[in-house]
């Protein structure tokens, strides 16, 4: 059987047939090709990749931030029953201000350096989303109640992300907070207009270990409190195992995999999964892949077939050839290969195990060499 | 260390920038050849009557002790008296001096109010026409020569359209009506209740003004522009368009702030350039302000009023660059938490 899309109950953003070419000197570099993905309302979604599978391009195509030209953006992406390839930019910005928002990546270059913190939130949770106002109505509302209104919103919503000493934090220059504080502002940023899809680019991955946890964490409450649909994006699975409820796995421009999260790390299909969840360094066992031999796919001209076809192990001619199906293969699980089509017995599909055979491997307990 | 206390620092170095600079204007005026007592005196004096003058002038005294004596008069505001106009030297600066900061400050002010916009409005439609545009006239401001754009405008505005005055500071049947508070005619006449003459007092700086300015207001704008550019990229730019502020706010705010940095650091640099760029255009429009007082001086070997001038500069040099200082820490919070961190 053929799944022609793995939809979210409810689906609160769909993404269809998204295609996304860059014009350069050298011709079209069709880096999305045909992504389907969605969003239901209440669900944590991440879309899983190496650097370069697309995943920001697709972020970004959702977001409108690609400029076009060099971009070429087609496809169908609605929001809550709204088509927005198709509305005017200051449509746009209306419903991206008020029920959309998104944590950058970095914490550390997204907060204006030159303002402090309570200044930029202030005015976050004041005009956010009212892209419409002008010089006059920005003066009258800055010097009225509201201001204090305002920035007591702001105030409560760092003691939520729990910032210490927000009061002082209020006061303070970016410069003046550490990486973790920082993270936390800009989630606090992010949330103060109370939006309903927060995307999350690469969230907390700047940051070391322990507060990157303790991120994950603080956001997974604020998911639940905040009843949130989220869209996050990282090519950390230990991330999208920690915090979200489905995964969509990318290669060269395409979701090759897509299963709730247990499903997908229990039981990873495609062979591009399997190689990612064999990398995952572990404390146990003597060996330790490397990683996936070779790299992304050329997207000026990309394998006709299938874009993992070079790389992978099991790859024949019929790979080559034409683009697989996507397979369902269970409730809201789907894959993108020839392996499970029905034809095939399921004892010559792979096993994580199989595919670790097939990496290039260093002995465990051991460092440096081979 | 608070910043005001490196802003401390900052002063007692500059106090002794100005010792240093004071020393070596004071020697190269007297150990310059020709003898100021003969040049105050004339080719008919006698010898007898230029040693008299000498001696009285304390010329033959030892440099160190006669830059001691200097320095003495310099505490109680007595620069010495001007070979030339035979006046003090501090009440010349005084008499001149607010002539020439009144045109500064004015082109300065026009550079700012036209600098900055164009430079915004470039910065977005970049390669766009106002782009093109703007480039070409920054292009043309900064490479011709001020006195012969001031004497174009002359021409143009005063000659052909006879719109405006073309010499001097105030119409001569205004001269009755303005008394002398500040010196700063733009001042005076508001405080003498002479509104005509202040429209006039307009109308004759505006032409200076603009030609002194054209080269700075060229180099604001790309300046501008360029950090503007850099600024506008930077991801907390993009986050905060991504969170729905109005545009306007966005660039007007919280882009500009930190694109005026850079800015800022050059206007300072310009403030001083004027200075001495004041200098022809003021002898174009017959302008009497410092700079054309200071290359008489200089070249009557009125070496009093070289080393008063001089002096002059150096200390509106070294205030407009303590000032950049101070509003750079207040722009830029990361200068100021530098300094605070680094001791």
């Amino acid at each position: 059987m053929r799944l022609d899309e793995p939809v979210a109950e409810n689906p609160l953003l769909t993404v269809e047939d998204l295609e996304v070419g860059f014009e350069s000197f050298d011709g079209l570099a069709e880096v999305i090709d045909g992504v389907n993905l969605s969003i239901g309302k209440g669900e944590v979604v991440t879309i899983a990749g190496e650097t370069g599978c697309g995943k920001s391009v697709t972020m970004k195509s959702i977001l409108r931030l690609l400029n076009q030209p060099p971009a070429r953006v087609s496809g169908e992406i609605t929001f809550d029953g709204t088509e927005l390839l198709s509305l005017s930019d200051r449509e746009f910005e209306r419903v991206k201000g008020q029920r959309m928002s998104l944590v950058f990546q970095d914490p550390m270059s997204s907060l204006n350096p030159t303002f402090t913190i309570g200044e930029q939130l202030t005015d976050t949770a004041q005009f956010g989303g009212d892209s419409d106002t002008g010089v006059v109505e920005f003066f009258r509302r800055r010097f009225s109640g509201e201001r204090d209104e305002a920035r007591e919103r702001v105030l409560e919503m760092l003691r939520e992300v729990q910032m210490p000493d927000p009061e002082n934090i209020m006061d303070s220059y970016p410069s003046q907070l550490s990486g973790g504080m920082r993270q936390r502002a800009l989630i606090a940023q992010a949330l103060l207009n109370e939006p309903d899809l927060l995307i999350a680019d690469e969230i907390g991955t700047a940051l070391d270990v322990t507060i990157h946890d303790q991120i994950l964490d603080l956001l997974k409450d604020l998911i639940e409190n905040h009843d949130l649909s989220v869209l996050m994006i990282t090519h950390n699975l230990g991330v999208a195992r920690q915090v979200s409820d489905r995964v969509y796995v990318m290669y060269g421009g395409r979701i090759v995999e897509t299963a709730p999260t247990e499903e997908l790390f229990e039981n990873p299909k495609h062979p591009y999964t399997q190689g990612l969840i064999a990398s995952i360094p572990r404390l146990t066992g003597d060996e330790m892949a490397t990683g996936i031999d070779g790299s992304i796919p050329e997207y000026l001209d990309p394998p006709p077939g299938c874009r993992f076809a070079p790389r992978c192990p099991y790859a024949t001619a019929e790979c080559e050839e034409a683009r697989p199906e996507m397979y369902e293969r269970g409730p809201q699980t789907g894959v993108e290969c020839v392996l499970y089509d029905e034809a095939v017995p399921a004892s010559e599909r792979p096993t994580v195990e199989e595919t670790r055979s097939h990496m290039t491997r260093r002995p465990g307990k051991q460092t440096g060499g081979d | 260390m608070k910043y005001w206390q490196y802003l401390v620092r900052r002063l007692a170095g500059i106090l002794v920038s100005l010792i240093g600079l004071s020393i070596i204007i004071f020697t190269t005026s007297r150990v310059l050849p020709g003898n100021p007592a003969r040049m105050a005196l004339g080719a008919l004096a006698s010898e007898e009557q230029v040693q008299a003058l000498a001696a009285e002038m304390g010329l033959n005294k030892p440099i160190p002790l006669q830059y001691l004596d200097y320095m003495r008069g310099l505490l109680v505001g007595d620069l010495g008296t001007s070979l030339e106009t035979k006046r003090a030297v501090s009440t010349d600066i005084v008499y001149y001096l607010p002539a020439t900061l009144e045109l500064i400050t004015v082109s300065m002010f026009l550079t700012v109010v036209i600098g900055i916009p164009l430079g915004v409005i470039a910065a977005q439609n970049k390669d766009g026409l106002a782009d093109n545009a703007t480039r070409l006239v920054a292009f043309f401001s900064v490479s011709v020569p001020g006195f012969f754009i001031a004497i174009m405008f002359q021409l143009i505005f005063g000659y052909l359209l006879e719109w405006l005055p073309i010499t001097g500071r105030l119409g001569s049947e205004f001269g009755s009506g303005v008394s002398r508070f500040t010196g700063f005619l733009l001042v005076d006449t508001l405080l003498s209740g002479n509104l005509a003459a202040h429209v006039d007092a307009w109308a004759h700086i505006i032409l200076p003004a603009l030609a002194l300015s054209l080269a700075g207001i060229g180099q604001v704008m790309r300046i501008t522009r360029s950090s503007m550019i850099d600024v506008k990229d930077q991801d907390y730019v993009e986050a905060e368009r991504g969170f729905g502020l109005p545009s306007w706010l966005v660039t007007y705010k919280y882009t500009l702030k930190n694109a005026f940095i850079p800015t800022l650091t050059i206007l300072g640099l310009l403030y001083a350039s004027l200075l001495g760029n004041a200098f022809l255009i003021e002898l174009v429009y017959s302008w009497p302000g410092l700079a054309s007082y200071g290359v008489t001086a200089v070249l009557n070997n009125d070496f009093n009023a070289v080393v008063g001038v001089t002096m002059t500069i150096g200390v509106a040099f070294v205030s407009i660059n303590f000032l950049v200082d101070v509003l750079l820490g207040r722009v830029d919070p990361r200068i100021r938490l530098a300094m605070e961190e680094a001791t």
